[in-house]
């Protein structure tokens, strides 16, 4: 119910920043004068509806660029318009902060009468807007410059068209920030701190929206000397390669849609072990983040969790009909297949090092019943295999085994605190107690002997 | 060795590009502020730099899922017409020198792609195919400029803005076409069942083609307003689409490299022969080119003949072995698994009916039965009985050719037969041991 109030309230604060940035945009620049009819006679309406169309097309067309990077090119179509409507004489704000309002309506969200996301969105976006043609008013080029009034056409030279992309370039980055900022500041009021992912790769966010800025800057100077026939060249190009773009994002889901397949298939009929693969990804995801991991280590680590137990899906034939017990030549030939998994899995470059973390993940292969199997487990563990041999030990000691019961949190962690492995290194142990701590999650049964939690970390 | 020789050359190769677009650059800058003197003067240097662009933009190539390289040098020769109309406009030469445009555009062109030749000779690459792609460009890009020329004439462009991009659809359709065909013939896939494949999988590259073509056009029209920045806004664009073609291709690798991997646990659990899944996938899509099916069914048959016997992994369960099992179940299994990506969902339609007849009695076929899954059923008992069961290949043969009253398709096997007498391999007239 609270989150219901505070929702209507960040909404309708949002809703009427971007109201009061449309009445300063209507009442603040320009020589013409501020008044109804001058806006219906001089108001560039053809401009208009073009960049707003484009640019309510292009806002919902984001594409993943990156890992958890989305880049769309409707902040293009802003600053383009923007140079256009600038360049083009008056109303330059309001045109833009308008062309901004429009995209937040669209025909999803009205059917589900959903409102409290179009009137933040309106808001956030109404204001970058408005924030980017007010750069540009002030950095662009005075338009005596590139217009004669007498001839009625647009002629630039060299210095000022470069000046106009720079200023687009920084009218960009402006509209950028202030977005980053009012979605940030908003998503934090309503939903909390928590549950917010770690943003990595800002540099890249900017540098790419300064790209896009140049880019805009250019196609506003092309438009008001040619006229809109280069339009659809610009959007076959984009276009192509938003297609491009969206085919490699299913590409790559279905990328990890099969090696969860094949997961599941191990997992399916297992009752002790189900669900322990996606646990231990999670658990990896929490120690990650309390160690700050970067996004790619992150997205390492998650992949190697997801193929840490696909050894097991190689038994070998003369084992499986076995009732009982294995003999150690038998456990040998287990161990061997499921190494020659994991050499199947390292043929693909982009596994590869994946497979290393997992492989030196297993503590108990070298001094134990299984011997020797061609992988070596000398070397120090390095931080990413400790990270996950501890989410690994952890899930199996909170869950129940065919042949003992599941342990409760804080037993597990201490048993894990007190073995000798290297890889269970005391301040990834930590991390992941913090992480659970974070969430307010716990795992295995509720302790049933109280005891003291000094006797317990002893 | 040779790797390294080639990493050598490589740099050697790096390092003329960068004196190339240096020297290209300041030329251009020169050029455009008007401080070389003389009409033809100005027409060398254009020309200069044109060849310049398309022997440095020859070098890198878009990956496409074809196979076909497309390269860049496409978006030159794609804004040659524009950028030399503008100089004629400029020097007052029109009228002056007719096919002035079209002249010194060829000249370039020819001028670009022997230097590349050179370079890539230099880099190391294999001659026949240096010459190849030379021949394939030079095709190419004089048809291109033909086209191009042919169409401009005044009183068409006069029309509209319009008209102009009407002109680049037209010549660069054509331009496609005689792509295609060149593709098609190089790859000897001219005659027989494989034309048709050869030519659906590379017209499947009219996305990057159609990117190439308007991102040249893009520059050659911007330059006409705004000078050398049409660079800029020729490059940004360009370089987000290549951006993503490269991904799909490194992913698409990726993808096809974990479903080999994959595709190997039951062999790596000794249920099948080893290779198997190798084996049955190179004959299933030789079988498939054959045939020549679209590239759509050809993924989807190379994906499936990967993972035909992936439902072996789930004999792990001792729950299974007790009740027994039918190959059904099996390629139900798999379907299973298969089917958890959505990305897959024909495959696993494939998968699980592998092991359907081709007909029942009294029936003259089973009507909805994919192709895809004839084609495997075949070649995966083609390859059982020779490594499973220790026949020659011509045993082999003759026992899938028994089969075909009920169980296989007649014309899979018989394009089957094409495939492996083509390559030699019924000559062996004695039994292959496993392992």
């Amino acid at each position: 119910m609270r989150d219901r109030r505070r929702r209507i309230l960040i909404g309708t604060v949002y809703f009427v920043v971007g109201l009061l940035a449309l009445a300063v945009a209507f009442l603040v620049e320009g020589d013409a004068p501020r008044t109804w009819s001058s806006l219906v006679d001089t108001f560039p309406i053809g401009n208009w509806t073009l960049f707003a169309i484009a640019y309510f097309v292009l806002s919902f067309q984001s594409v993943e660029v990156n890992d958890r990077m989305y880049a769309s090119a409707s902040p293009m179509v802003a600053i383009t318009a923007g140079v256009v409507f600038v360049g083009g004489g008056s109303w330059s704000l309001l045109a833009l902060g308008l062309v901004a309002a429009t995209s937040p309506f669209g025909l999803e969200d009205l059917k589900e009468r959903h409102i409290f996301l179009p009137a933040f969105n309106f808001g956030q976006l109404v204001l970058s807007a408005v924030a980017a043609a007010a750069v540009l008013e002030a950095l662009m080029p005075v338009r005596t410059r590139y217009y004669s009034e007498e001839r009625d056409t647009f002629d630039f030279a060299w210095d000022v068209i470069g000046q106009i992309a720079l200023a687009a370039a920084v009218a960009a980055l402006v509209y950028t920030v202030v977005n980053l900022f009012a979605i940030r500041l908003g998503a934090r009021l309503v939903y909390g701190s928590s549950g917010f992912v770690p943003w990595s790769g800002m540099g890249v966010l900017f540098t790419s929206q300064m790209a896009m800025g140049f880019l805009g800057g250019f196609l506003g100077v092309v438009l008001l000397v040619s006229g809109i026939s280069i339009v659809p060249l610009v959007l076959i190009v984009f276009v192509v390669g938003h297609l491009v773009f969206t085919s490699y994002a299913q590409l790559r889901e279905a990328h990890e849609s099969t090696l969860r397949g094949f997961i599941l298939a191990l997992e399916a009929r297992d009752l002790y072990t189900r669900g322990h693969t996606e646990r231990v990804a999670y658990f990896c995801g929490l120690i990650g983040e309390q160690l700050a991991f970067t996004g790619t280590q992150l997205e390492r680590m998650r992949w190697a969790a997801i193929i840490h137990d696909m050894g097991k899906l190689a038994v070998p034939v003369e084992i499986m009909e076995k009732q009982g017990r294995l003999t150690d030549d038998e456990y040998r030939a287990l161990r061997r297949a499921s190494h020659k998994v994991d050499d199947l899995l390292s043929e693909v470059d982009f596994l590869k090092p994946m497979v290393q973390i997992c492989s030196g993940a297993h503590p108990r292969l070298s001094h134990e019943d299984f011997g020797q199997t061609g992988h070596s487990h000398t070397t120090r563990p390095t931080l990413e295999q400790k990270v996950l041999a501890v989410a690994d030990a952890f899930d199996a000691m909170t869950s129940t085994r065919g042949y003992r019961m599941a342990f409760s949190q804080p037993k597990a962690f201490s048993t894990l605190r007190e073995d000798e492995t290297p890889l269970y290194d005391n301040d990834v142990i930590e991390a992941l107690e913090k992480g659970l701590r974070l969430t307010g999650r716990s795992y295995g049964p509720p302790e049933i002997q109280i005891e003291p939690e000094e006797a317990a970390r002893a | 060795m040779r790797e390294r020789r080639n990493l050598r050359a490589a740099r050697w190769v790096w390092l003329a590009t960068g004196v190339l677009v240096v020297a290209s650059g300041t030329a251009a800058f020169g050029l455009f502020r008007g401080e070389t003197g003389g009409q033809l003067n100005g027409l060398a240097w254009s020309i200069l730099i044109a060849a310049a662009a398309i022997a440095t933009t020859g070098l890198f190539t878009v990956p496409t899922t074809s196979g076909n390289r497309l390269t860049p040098a496409y978006i030159v020769v794609t804004a040659l017409p524009l950028v030399a109309e503008r100089e004629i406009v400029d020097e007052k030469l029109i009228g002056a020198i007719p096919f002035f445009g079209l002249e010194s555009a060829l000249a370039a062109v020819l001028g670009g792609l022997a230097v590349l030749a050179v370079l890539r000779a230099i880099r190391g690459d294999d001659a026949r195919e240096i010459v190849e792609r030379f021949v394939r460009r030079l095709v190419v890009f004089v048809a291109y400029l033909l086209a191009y020329e042919g169409l401009s004439t005044t009183e068409f462009l006069l029309g509209s803005e319009w008209r102009r991009l009407v002109l680049f659809a037209i010549a660069g359709l054509g331009a496609f076409a005689v792509e295609v065909l060149l593709h098609v013939t190089f790859t000897g896939r001219l005659l027989g069942g494989r034309t048709r494949h050869g030519v659906a999988s590379s017209a499947s590259d009219a996305a990057v083609f159609v990117s190439l073509l308007a991102t040249g056009a893009l520059f050659g029209l911007s330059f006409e307003t705004i000078g050398a920045w049409a660079l800029a806004v020729a490059v940004l664009p360009y370089a987000f689409t290549a951006g993503a073609f490269r991904r799909l291709a490194q992913t698409k690798r990726t993808y096809e490299q974990t479903l080999v991997a994959l595709a190997q646990i039951p062999e790596a659990g000794g249920h099948t022969p080893v290779g198997h899944a190798a084996r049955t996938n190179d004959l299933a899509t030789a079988v498939a080119e054959r045939i020549g099916v679209s590239p759509k069914e050809y993924e989807r048959i190379n994906y499936a003949s990967f993972l035909h016997d992936i439902g072996r992994i789930t004999l792990n369960e001792p729950s299974i072995l007790r009740q027994g099992f039918t190959d059904v179940d099996l390629a139900g299994w798999g379907a299973e698994i298969v089917g958890e990506t959505e990305y897959l969902d024909e495959v696993a339609t494939i998968v699980r009916r592998q092991h359907e007849p081709f007909r029942s009695p009294g029936e003259v076929s089973n009507p909805d039965l994919p192709l895809a899954s004839r084609i495997i059923k075949v070649c995966s008992a083609y390859d059982e009985s020779i490594y499973e069961m220790g026949f020659s290949p011509l045993e082999a043969l003759e026992r899938i050719h028994r089969g075909t009253v009920y169980d296989f398709d007649p014309d899979v096997v018989r394009e089957l037969r094409e495939v492996l007498e083509r390559r030699g391999m019924l000559n062996h007239p004695v039994a292959v041991t496993p392992e």
